[in-house]
């Protein structure tokens, strides 16, 4: 059964269909939601909101995109608006100094993407944000800014800020997984 | 830059984690409690059609059924104060030229006059006009028709002048076995012997009327809708259909307008006619079709009810025979009858409307706790009651108010402006002050006068906003 045949299927209300859609996209949405949540439960949260919105706005995909990104955009979007709704955002910039730190040798270093998303899963709740819908999901800062209420400007610091943070925490994660490999 | 973004970027598209089972159950309700509100709304809709077809397709009164109510003269209570007034011709020849708009009628009725005044010499007519508990004697022979006849010029000159002469006839003691007894003749024959002289009793007794002795005319309620509703949607909840229930304090408005081709010089009914407040009542269903707009429909009942003291009178002039008013006045003077015998009490009409409307509401600040909003309505309404007396202008007399005589649906239109405040999440309050106004008459027919009517309310509801 394609996808079309799948929303179709759903959209007739068959119980069946609709736990087979949720089923096929569930784990990487719930990992999206992951990203942006504070923790496992509350992206499990995310998700399920997420997926009601979903199967309530099923007749609206047109079948003329890929299904899994029509998909993606909700869990991001619902994301959001649970993260908004509960006023975590603000337009606050912390001045924290912005230091490049072009280390290739981190980034030349295998990394395990679990050990990954949990890094920007530490992040702070607003750089993460910004982080992910820039660095991951591909928006601009202009976008960003429009989406969480907050200036360009603001979301260029926040991506910043979460960058460093990252390459800070990069390397002794690496080292972390290399200790766990050499045990196994 | 990128390579770390890139880096990220992989790793996020191979990250996956599963959820717990409880989600998918939680998913899973929530959608089948979606199916059972879009099933509850539908079958709202269809309970409302069904609710509402009664009155929508009720069969019309059976005429011989009600034979009794429809020419109703009114039976002896208080006989010791119902004197009754011959009308002379001048009354006579008024009323027909005024009610058939045809002078040569006078010369056909002249019969019929001379029933009328033996009816009435019939000593009391005291009318009791407590709904449905009174003795009425019924009138069932004097059905009517209109009389169409063109009116020849020399009647019409004939009937002036009648006007203007005396009456010689005295009926005050003509009694006639069969004769029916009916609605007291409130106005005084009017004796006079010039125009100028007709004009000045006219006059007077315009002056002299005294709204505690005046004779009920027919009249009626109206209704208004007015629907408003809602929003809050997108920071209370976010919903896009709501349901609002609510009742409106309602006052009344009503106009009369003459048809044909009369001039109206006094019309004691715009003073007289007394409206009461009446309570509106409003089950809507709104569905919101953008961020600031939504639709709404659904079912209430509106009321009008109007207090109608015991005498009204109309005077005016044909405008056949005279484009402005003359001078000295010849004026074709009708006066409304006292249907209850002492002349000083009040009959209530009151008719009810089922609405069925449909209106767009604009939110001014749809992402407040706190809403205003401006709407527009159009409204159907289905005559579902009446209750009441209206006038004969053939007969003379006084007729329990029929849904026959009514216009079975109204259309109407409005304004409102809602204030919306949301009480918790998903629970609104408003206050909806709206006016409705309804372009057609309330009667069927043109005579007596055509009544309109428009009604301004304050809906108090209370909006569930449907997840």
């Amino acid at each position: 059964m394609n996808e079309s045949e799948l929303v179709k299927e759903c959209l007739k209300g068959k119980q069946d269909s609709q736990k087979h859609l949720y089923e096929l996209y569930a784990p990487k949405m719930l990992g999206v939601c992951y990203r942006y949540a504070n923790s496992h439960e509350e992206a499990e949260d995310f998700l399920q909101e997420a997926f009601i919105t979903i199967f309530r706005k099923l007749d609206q995909w047109k079948g003329d995109g890929e299904l899994g990104a029509w998909i993606r955009k909700i869990v991001v979007n619902t994301s959001l608006n649970c993260i908004k709704a509960r006023h975590r955002f603000t337009d606050h910039v912390n001045a924290i100094p912005i230091e490049e730190v072009p280390d290739q040798t981190i980034l030349e270093k295998e990394s395990h993407p679990d050990e990954l998303m949990e890094l920007i899963h530490q992040l702070p709740e607003g750089c993460k944000a910004v982080f992910n819908l820039y660095a991951i999901e591909g928006y601009s800062h202009e976008e960003i800014g429009k989406m969480l209420n907050i200036k360009p400007s603001t979301s260029r610091s926040q991506y910043m800020k979460a960058r460093k943070m990252l390459m800070q925490k990069l390397d002794p994660a690496l080292k972390n997984l290399q200790n766990d490999e050499s045990y196994g | 830059m990128d390579d770390l973004n890139n880096k990220f970027k992989t790793s996020a598209e191979n990250f996956s984690l599963t959820p717990n089972a409880t989600v998918w159950t939680k998913v899973e309700s929530a959608i089948q409690k979606r199916k059972r509100r879009r099933r509850f709304i539908i079958f709202f809709l269809i309970a409302s059609f069904i609710g509402g077809s009664p009155f929508l397709f009720r069969k019309k009164e059976d005429l011989s059924k009600n034979e009794n109510n429809l020419k109703e003269t009114i039976s002896s209570q208080q006989p010791s104060n119902a004197i009754i007034n011959k009308p002379n011709s001048t009354d006579i020849v008024t009323n027909t030229l005024v009610e058939n708009g045809s002078m040569s009628s006078q010369v056909q009725n002249s019969n019929e006059e001379r029933q009328f005044e033996n009816k009435k010499s019939n000593n009391s007519i005291n009318a009791s006009v407590k709904s449905n508990t009174k003795t009425r004697s019924s009138l069932s022979a004097l059905a009517k028709e209109p009389r169409k006849e063109p009116i020849e010029p020399e009647v019409a000159v004939a009937a002036i002048e009648t006007l203007a002469t005396p009456p010689t006839q005295s009926i005050q003691n003509s009694e006639e076995p069969n004769a029916q007894k009916e609605i007291a003749f409130y106005n005084e024959p009017i004796k006079t012997d010039s125009g100028s002289e007709m004009k000045a009793e006219i006059i007077q007794e315009i002056s002299r009327a005294d709204t505690s002795q005046l004779a009920v005319v027919d009249t009626t309620k109206m209704e208004s809708v007015v629907d408003k509703k809602d929003s809050l949607s997108i920071t209370a909840k976010k919903s896009r259909w709501s349901i609002s229930l609510g009742i409106a304090p309602t006052i009344s408005h009503s106009k009369y307008k003459e048809s044909g081709d009369y001039q109206i010089i006094s019309n004691y009914r715009d003073s007289s006619d007394k409206n009461i407040l009446t309570f509106n009542y409003h089950l809507q269903l709104h569905c919101n079709i953008s961020k600031k707009a939504e639709l709404f429909t659904g079912i209430g009942i509106r009321t009008i009810e109007q207090e109608l003291l015991s005498h009204q009178a109309v005077y005016k002039y044909d405008t056949n025979y005279v484009i402005s008013q003359p001078d000295p006045v010849v004026a074709i003077g009708r006066g409304y009858s006292n249907i209850n015998g002492d002349s000083t009490g009040v009959v209530t009409n009151k008719i009810s409307y089922l609405e069925f409307p449909l209106g767009i509401r604009y939110n001014l600040l749809p992402a407040g706790k706190f809403n205003i909003s401006i709407d527009g309505q159009v409204g159907l309404n289905k005559l579902i009651g009446s209750e009441g007396y209206i006038y004969d202008a053939v007969n003379l007399t006084y007729e329990k108010i029929n849904s026959a005589d009514l216009n079975s649906w109204m259309y109407s239109y409005g304004v409102g402006l809602s204030l919306q405040y949301s009480i918790i999440r998903g629970v609104n309050i408003e206050l909806s002050p709206s006016y409705a106004h309804f372009p057609n008459s309330i009667y069927k027919r043109e005579d007596p006068l055509q009544q309109y009517f428009d009604q301004t309310e304050i809906l108090f509801s209370i909006r569930y906003l449907i997840k």
